[in-house]
């Protein structure tokens, strides 16, 4: 885990300086020393692809890693135990890890914008993006570095502290007792809302505004359904209520928290390249083209995510 | 196919590593030396942790000792009487010790199963025979690789010689199965009455106190009161059990782990030293197949693909070797550095356990390094001119 | 089909050891013309195929395929282009001695969406029809040097591309070859490809409805023959 923290951050820092260089000199280069410079840009294109793998493997190694440091850390029984070792390191380093793949796959997307383009119209925007993103993967790297340095074995609270009935009488006292049936139904017709929003989104620009919002909303109500509803629900333990306790017995969950979250990440990625993905008529065509292709994609992840939602409930109550 | 293409690329990737024979084997062995010592940390690593979490699941919920001058003496029966007062609480005392059998360190252990809750899975850790009855006498459970060792079977006799060389006979009624192999290896699992007599501890004395708990839960309230009630008394819950041994175990195997990264730092130095060294003929070949079509991206994918097929071959080969190594060699120096056994205890058969996340952290291993210590040469490789080829230079 | 616009290029530009190769060369090759360059030894005519070839950059100048400004596309569609539309004969014939015959003529392929039985089934017509298809199995080294030039000729005709050029296709073989490559060269051209060669050979240029002499970079002689 440190390993790939520490190359990942090598890589990275490597080809920053190249980065600039382009993204300095593009405009005003000729032919040849395009070319030049174009060359250089095929390191930095490699290296992100790279870096962005590093990162993704990561994600799992990281919670894995995590997981096998409960019986070192006493009270801890699960990941939020862990997690409340280094509490201020640990949520915002999960918060990058689920946030950060957006922009690396932003990224990857634009580049493939660029790639179908005779003349490399969005290089500098690739540079200018990897320049501003290169902060933040040090700053993914560096805090994971920061974790395993510092973590040390002290007592700490688990998730029953935080997560259980007692500890959240909020979602009850507002929605009464039936507060979870209105939660589910709620988050359910919401999603299944969300998908032919993305289909209008398709026809028309100002749904992807409506899109854009409703995904942020989706954001906080996917957690607290999870939390709420989900979990206990899915696990067949009425009082339990932690998601990293769901991730774990319920392997399988991790499906639809990967199709939901591409389903939300879309609308974000269509918004960089309306900004950055549209420099000439040719990459205006290819963009259009390949923003249709992520919305459909996006309604059927959508779909796809609140179908297997369903199904874990129903083989859960079964 | 739209991804024809990349499936060509592949096949010509893992040609060119067929072709360059020296490279490829120089950086294959590196890595596999650094990844068969990962490997073989881990497993046995592994393998540890999931005999300890079984070893727990058989001791009590808390275990009570008797401490004078911060060393373990016998405690006096009359505290199982405190414990027993607190409610939902059951003890059970044990009297154990050593004893040197055949030149080996063994464990005697006496327990009285009418005060002992028997889990109902004990059943299924012994085969063949059976666990001790509460009238029985002279009888004994052994570990499985005792009764191996000595062509042990059910019904026969051990011999035992108390602190007075005195004979004391047993008789086997029951072999512990493989399953739990680490907290038995090395045990002789007798009735308490016999255990008194054999290490001469009067029935007001016990070597440790069995406490368990009806609900699992109330484990520490009952620990803490016990230590408020039991003066000079250490109170050892599973979780305490659980996480020492995992603690140990991992704290060894992080210290090999630093020792594997000198090694991994030095497969990485090969593969870039390797993959630098461009012959003039390797760099007229990409000059031609630049010429013929091939983009820089395709150079760029080839090289890659190559540094990751070699990679995960690599891994394949040391995972395979680290398997060779802890189940055929017994993990000679490793063994002794992981387990901690002196050598007057009964040889430990060494539990291998493979975990997915342990395989997909080596094959990450394998492959991230050796790609990022590819990627500058394999770029240099891939701007290579075309016009090289028309100048065959 | 191809046209240029004052072609330069210059190698190691702003240095001391300066060499302007290809000096404002403005040339028009219809389609299905064939062209040969000729010109004494460091005249710039291998250069130019490179610039044509689209396997260098122009320093300054332009170069148009069938009307589109080709020489200001990025690398990997100059690649493409390449790909598609245009084979090269090398004067070496630059064949890998790791890949058998057949595998050499299919590299072309192996950038395209073709599969393995349908890259060998392509290659071994093109062997077929060149005269080789017996020495499809071969190591390119079992073949004489006559054999392994028609094997690259037959590697540069295997996308069936628009444009094929060849760089001294005929200086490092025999009469008899030489004849044979010239044969190979007057059906490509009744086949209607674009052929652009460079090249002394008298009986080559006489086969080239156009011929040019570079001097120094510099565009000395246009003939239409």
């Amino acid at each position: 885990m440190l390993l790939l923290s520490i190359l990942a951050a090598s890589l990275a820092l490597l080809v920053v300086e190249k980065a600039f260089r382009i993204f300095r000199k593009w405009k005003s280069a000729d032919e040849e020393e395009k070319y030049e410079l174009e060359k250089q840009f095929y390191l930095t294109y490699a290296v992100v692809y790279i870096v962005f793998a590093i990162r993704m493997f990561a994600v799992p190694l990281y919670f894995w890693t995590m997981q096998t440091l409960v019986p070192m850390i006493p009270g801890a029984m699960c990941l939020w135990g862990v997690f409340n070792t280094l509490p201020v390191l640990c949520w915002s380093t999960l918060a990058l890890k689920f946030a950060l793949p957006v922009l690396y796959f932003g990224w990857l997307i634009l580049a493939r914008i660029n790639d179908g383009c005779k003349r490399n119209p969005l290089i500098r925007n690739l540079m200018g993006l990897y320049i501003a993103l290169s902060p933040v993967l040090m700053a993914d790297s560096l805090v994971d570095l920061m974790i395993f340095s510092r973590l040390t074995p002290v007592q700490v609270a688990c998730c029953t502290s935080a997560i259980d009935v007692w500890a959240r009488p909020i979602p009850p006292l507002v929605l009464g007792i039936s507060s979870q049936l209105v939660l589910l139904v709620s988050y359910l017709a919401l999603s299944t809302a969300y998908a032919p929003l993305c289909y209008a989104a398709l026809r028309k620009p100002i749904f992807e505004w409506i899109v854009r919002a409703s995904s942020l909303a989706l954001i906080p109500m996917f957690v607290i359904t999870v939390t709420e509803v989900l979990t206990p629900w899915i696990l067949n333990l009425p009082l339990h209520h932690c998601p990293f306790c769901l991730l774990y017995l319920a392997p399988t969950s991790i499906v639809f928290f990967a199709t939901l979250w591409f389903s939300m990440a879309v609308p974000w990625w269509t918004l960089l390249t309306r900004r950055l993905g549209r420099a000439d008529e040719e990459s205006l065509e290819l963009e259009s083209r390949l923003r249709r292709d992520l919305w459909t994609i996006a309604g059927l992840s959508t779909i796809v995510g609140v179908a297997l939602i369903a199904i874990h409930l129903i083989v859960a109550t079964t | 196919m739209r991804f024809q293409r990349h499936v060509n690329l592949y096949a010509y990737a893992v040609k060119c590593i067929f072709t360059y024979k020296a490279r490829t084997v120089s950086i294959v062995s590196s890595l596999v030396i650094a990844i068969m010592v990962l490997g073989a940390v881990a497993f046995l690593a592994d393998g540890l942790e999931k005999e300890a979490e079984l070893s727990a699941a058989f001791a009590p919920d808390v275990t009570v000792q008797y401490l004078q001058a911060g060393r373990q003496i016998p405690i006096p029966m009359k505290y199982a009487e405190v414990i027993d007062r607190l409610d939902g609480v059951k003890t059970a005392p044990r009297v154990w010790g050593y004893v040197y059998f055949h030149n080996r360190l063994y464990t005697v252990m006496g327990i009285d199963p009418s005060k002992m809750p028997i889990p109902k899975e004990i059943n299924l850790a012994i085969a063949p025979g059976r666990f001790l009855k509460v009238d029985d006498r002279r009888a004994a459970v052994v570990g499985d690789f005792l009764a191996k060792s000595f062509g042990l079977r059910v019904g026969d006799v051990i011999v035992l010689y108390d602190q007075s060389m005195r004979p004391f006979n047993v008789t086997v009624v029951g072999i512990f199965t493989m399953d739990v192999r680490l907290y038995t290896a090395d045990l002789i699992l007798i009735p308490i009455e016999d255990a008194r007599a054999f290490f001469e501890v009067g029935e007001d004395l016990a070597t440790d106190l069995c406490v368990y708990v009806e609900s699992r839960a109330q484990s520490r309230f009952v620990a803490e009161q016990i230590l408020k009630n039991i003066p000079n008394a250490r109170v050892l819950t599973r979780e305490v059990l659980r996480e020492a041994l995992l603690a140990a175990y991992g704290a060894r195997s992080g210290f090999v782990s630093v020792v594997w990264l000198i090694l991994l730092v030095s497969a990485m130095l090969v593969a870039w030293n390797q993959a630098s060294a461009v012959s003039t003929e390797a760099r007229r070949e990409v000059g031609i197949l630049k010429a013929l079509g091939f983009g820089t991206s395709d150079i760029l994918e080839v090289r890659l693909v190559e540094a990751v097929v070699l990679g995960a071959l690599s891994a394949s080969i040391g995972i395979f070797l680290a398997i060779i190594y802890v189940v055929y060699f017994g993990a000679p120096v490793l063994k002794e550095f992981m387990l901690g056994w002196a050598a007057i205890y009964p040889e430990f058969p060494l539990p291998l356990h493979i975990k997915f996340s342990t395989l997909f952290t080596l094959y990450a291993i394998g492959v991230f390094p050796l790609l990022v210590g590819s990627v500058i040469p394999a770029w240099t490789s891939a701007i290579t001119e075309p016009d090289v080829a028309m100048r065959g230079t | 089909m191809i046209r240029t616009e004052r072609l330069t290029k210059i190698y190691n530009r702003g240095e001391s050891r300066e060499v302007v190769a290809v000096d404002g060369v403005s040339l028009e090759i219809g389609s299905g013309d064939f062209l040969v360059v000729s010109g004494p030894s460091g005249s710039g005519k291998t250069t130019l195929l490179c610039l044509i070839g689209l396997l260098t950059r122009p320093t300054r100048g332009k170069i148009f395929l069938n009307d589109r400004e080709v020489s200001s596309y990025s690398d990997s569609w100059q690649t493409r282009t390449r790909r598609e539309k245009m084979g090269f004969v090398f004067q070496q014939h630059n064949l890998l001695p790791q890949f058998l015959v057949w595998e050499n003529v299919s590299l072309p392929l192996l950038c395209r969406d073709v599969g393995l039985s349908e890259r060998k089934r392509i290659a071994l017509n093109v062997l077929h029809r060149l005269g080789l298809g017996s020495r499809s199995d071969f190591k390119t080294a079992q073949l004489s040097v006559g054999e392994q030039q028609r094997v690259a000729i037959a590697r540069a005709l295997v996308t069936d591309p628009e444009i094929v050029l060849a760089d001294e296709p005929t200086a490092s073989v025999d009469v008899e070859t030489a004849a044979d490559i010239l044969e190979i060269f007057r059906h490509l051209k009744e086949s209607g490809k674009t052929i652009i060669a460079v090249s002394h050979d008298p009986a080559l240029v006489s086969e080239g409805d156009t011929t040019v002499e570079l001097r120094s970079g510099v565009l000395a002689q246009s003939r239409r023959m």
